[in-house]
């Protein structure tokens, strides 16, 4: 059995050598596009299907939300605070806009669209723990490492890099709001 | 003149781990027969359709949910909601039907030209494996969308094993992990329709391995000797069977855009109900002939054997087949009969799709009995058949 | 083994449909989801809507069916909001009919197919729909009166189309049984083509989007081969 292939000897004549380069530059540059575009519906099906995509908004009704007290609800599988502010929260956190313990400053007021209601993800921005009421500054602590939120959701404390994000959400009517 | 930085760190990298010296002794430098016929081809496309079923498999089982409950509505999200489902779960369809049209081809040419024969037997033995894989792995796939036929066919084709004596009904129940088909067959469905693609990748390996030991045969089937015989397999091979490949994507794309559900069976999209039996169960098509086979035989268990020893026959192939030339060009008895046995599994096949009654029995029969006296004459065959001159070079 | 293998493959491929078929076949009608480009009629998509909507779903299901999918043929959110508008129901609320399937038992004695796949689920897909919805006759015709001497069973039909010609459905569609916002007459052969259209899309909301990239991928195929197949030939010329 030979183990040497010598049926073929490759042409060096100057047509046979640039015409052979041209279609194998040809063919390799149509495969490979080729198979880049192949790829585009694989890697798009693992990205959220129609169905889920669908479910992107949450509307929530806020009637039973008394002043003082916050709900929490599932939007696109994460939990949102709506939390329904009392004077003396919302005081506190305009009055502390200026404050220079903010880590990421930011005034109460682009953070909220109506004064008594602040909503946003209950989703640390260190790690991804939800965040338990408490803290020192009315608003939340982060079971996981320790950091702060106050009422208008405003990072107080480390190691969480900024503030609670808040999603977007619009008042359907003054009781009903919809996330995303 | 200096070596490249690229050319350095092949080199670093292969004195250690010599993946590029084993890819450019057995993909590049590989010496091929130089007269290979288009038919081999199907080789390297049985190849490609394997690839091709796992990796749409791969990206299906993300989607797809075995359970009973869900397993139906999973397959019309992957159609509806998933982005590209549908293509992908057409492809996986399609995919699987090519792929056995084109091993049922690479099989028809290692019939014709002898490629079964010294010292090519273990070779051959490997394919039938890959077979009898194939066909497991397309059978439990075909129950995953949980459809009537799914259903049915599972449950007809799972009885088969009751004819085992004495332990028959304990290995269904075992194999249904239940007392019918149900959650449970399905979720090992399931596992087993993912698993069993590797397994065949790895036969797929030791099928290569033991066709580079001694290489391919070729259209005359002769033993060549001579290095002008040969030629490299890259560029010769790697070109030709790219243009194959493409040849390949035209029907396959085909099918896969315009005619999905041609091969496919309606009453499969009727989610499975175990009280209403659909009026006629056929199998999938490439299952059709040894169904056919099953059912000419009137006893349960010698049907059942039947079925079996029509693909297991092929283990044998090597010995029965006495005759010292390989190629059917030179066998002027062994290429009719040979031509024959091809046109008797169109036939079984045809049987296979038709009720069992009438005259369809009768034709089934006498293909069955067709199919295993072609094996079974094999040996006078080569005895009394006078070969025409075989070339001693090309 | 070359004139063996064309003679194989033309015989393979019609042979491999064996596993289809069976039963006289209803008649092919003029499809225009047919073809290589079709293309929705946004129009008769909304009558056929009107017909699912206001008729069949009095007792069948769309289960996999929400407005909102309708937006991926040809209307907007506005239209497809005003349509959910009226039926009471939010743009992903599933087409879901009243009747409970313990209901449809009492009443049917079977249990009612939902309708999403219906085209998908029967031989000959939308013509025999057709034929089905269009098939129905008082009573047995003279053609058949040997194979029905004691009359219809109780609780079934006569209909053409249906495999043993009795069927459980009464005749669904009566002239004039709704009206078409665009005016058309709505004769029972116009709302059985319409509702069979609508069920077509469906069965196949992915049709328009698989038969447009097939015409792409064939293309840059035809490409693709002949490159390559020019190459092979210029790569073995030098094979002796």
């Amino acid at each position: 059995m030979s183990e040497q292939a010598k049926g073929a000897k490759t042409s060096t004549n100057p047509k046979d050598v640039s015409r052979r380069k041209f279609l194998t530059d040809m063919t390799t540059a149509f495969g490979v596009a080729g198979a880049t575009c192949a790829a585009v519906p694989f890697v798009k099906s693992m990205a959220p299907a129609d169905n889920v995509k669908a479910m992107a908004s949450t509307e929530v009704d806020i009637s039973d939300i008394s002043e003082g007290d916050t709900k929490t609800v599932i939007w696109r599988g994460r939990p949102v605070f709506i939390k329904h502010r009392t004077g003396a929260e919302i005081a506190k956190a305009r009055k502390e806009d200026t404050s220079s313990e903010l880590l990421d400053p930011a005034k109460d007021e682009s953070r909220v669209q109506n004064e008594k209601w602040l909503i946003a993800m209950a989703v640390c921005t260190h790690l991804g723990c939800v965040p338990m009421e408490g803290g020192e500054h009315d608003g939340w602590i982060c079971p996981c490492h320790g950091s702060q939120f106050d009422a208008s959701g405003r990072v107080r404390r480390g190691p969480a890099p900024s503030n609670l994000d808040v999603p977007p959400y619009e008042f359907l009517n003054p009781t009903t709001i919809k996330i995303g | 003149m200096s070596k490249s930085n690229t050319q350095k760190a092949i080199e670093w990298f292969d004195y250690r781990l010599p993946i590029f010296s084993f890819m450019k002794h057995s993909a590049v430098e590989y010496p091929t027969p130089k007269n290979l016929s288009y038919m081999w081809n199907f080789g390297s496309l049985a190849g490609i359709a394997l690839v091709l079923q796992i990796l749409t498999g791969i990206f299906l089982a993300m989607h797809y949910k075995p359970d009973v409950n869900l397993a139906f509505d999973s397959i019309q999200h992957i159609m509806r909601d998933v982005n590209s489902g549908w293509l992908i779960r057409n492809m996986h369809m399609v995919g699987a039907s090519f792929f056995f049209i084109v091993v049922y081809i690479h099989m028809a040419r290692g019939m014709y030209y002898g490629s079964y024969k010294g010292p090519r037997e273990v070779l051959w033995w490997m394919g039938v494996i890959i077979f009898f894989l194939m066909m497991a792995t397309a059978f439990m796939g075909y129950v995953l969308p949980w459809g009537q036929m799914s259903f049915w066919g599972a449950t007809v084709i799972t009885n088969l094993l009751s004819v085992i004596p004495f332990v028959g009904e304990h290995v269904v129940i075992w194999l249904w992990g239940g007392y019918s088909v149900g959650d449970a067959t399905l979720n090992r469905f399931f596992s087993l329709h993912y698993l069993l693609p590797f397994v065949i990748f790895a036969v797929v390996f030791l099928h290569l391995w033991a066709l580079h030991t001694h290489k391919s045969n070729n259209p005359v089937g002769i033993d060549l000797k001579k290095d002008t015989d040969f030629i490299p397999f890259h560029p010769y091979y790697t070109i030709k069977d790219i243009f194959g490949l493409g040849v390949y994507l035209i029907p396959f794309t085909f099918m896969v855009c315009y005619a999905p559900e041609y091969l496919g069976h309606p009453d499969n999209y009727i989610p499975a109900d175990p009280m209403v039996t659909p009026a006629h169960i056929v199998p999938e098509w490439y299952f059709l002939p040894f169904y056919a086979i099953l059912r000419a035989v009137p006893d349960k268990l010698f049907g059942v054997i039947a079925m079996v020893a029509a693909i297991a026959i092929l283990f044998v192939l090597p010995w029965l087949d006495s005759s010292k030339v390989r190629s059917a060009r030179f066998r002027p008895l062994f290429r009719p009969l040979l031509i024959l046995f091809f046109a008797n599994m169109f036939v079984l096949g045809w049987v296979g799709a038709k009720p069992p009654e009438g005259i369809y029995i009768t034709i089934g029969r006498l293909a069955t009995f067709y199919h295993f006296a072609f094996f079974l004459i094999l040996p006078l065959v080569g005895m009394f058949e006078k070969p025409k001159p075989v070339p001693k070079s090309l | 083994m070359k004139t063996l293998f064309t003679l194989a493959l033309a015989t393979l491929i019609p042979a491999m449909s064996f596993a289809a078929g069976g039963g006289a076949a209803p008649v092919e009608q003029d499809w225009s989801f047919k073809g290589i480009t079709p293309d929705w009629d946004k129009e008769q998509l909304l009558r056929g809507y009107t017909v699912a909507t206001q008729v069949c779903m009095s007792c069948h299901s769309f289960k996999y069916i929400s407005h909102r999918n309708l937006m991926k043929a040809k209307f907007t959110e506005a239209d497809v909001k005003a349509l959910a508008a009226d039926m009471d129901l939010g743009i992903n609320d599933k087409l879901i009919s009243q009747l409970t399937a313990e209901d449809a038992k009492a009443v049917y004695g079977k249990s009612i197919p939902d309708l999403s796949l219906m085209n998908k689920a029967r031989g000959n897909g939308a013509d025999y729909v057709f034929a089905l919805l269009t098939g129905y006759e008082d009573g047995v015709p003279a053609k058949y009166a040997h194979d029905f001497e004691n009359g219809l069973p109780d609780g079934g039909y006569f209909n053409h189309a249906f495999p043993g010609h009795v069927i459980a459905m009464p005749q669904p569609l009566n002239d004039d049984q709704v009206e078409y916002r665009d005016g058309t007459s709505a004769t029972v052969e116009q709302m059985a083509k319409d509702v069979t259209y609508f069920m077509q899309w469906t069965a196949e909301p992915e049709l328009l989007a698989r038969k447009k990239l097939g015409v792409y991928i064939m293309l840059y195929l035809f490409i693709f081969t002949a490159l390559a197949y020019a190459l092979k030939r210029q790569i073995w010329k030098d094979v002796h």
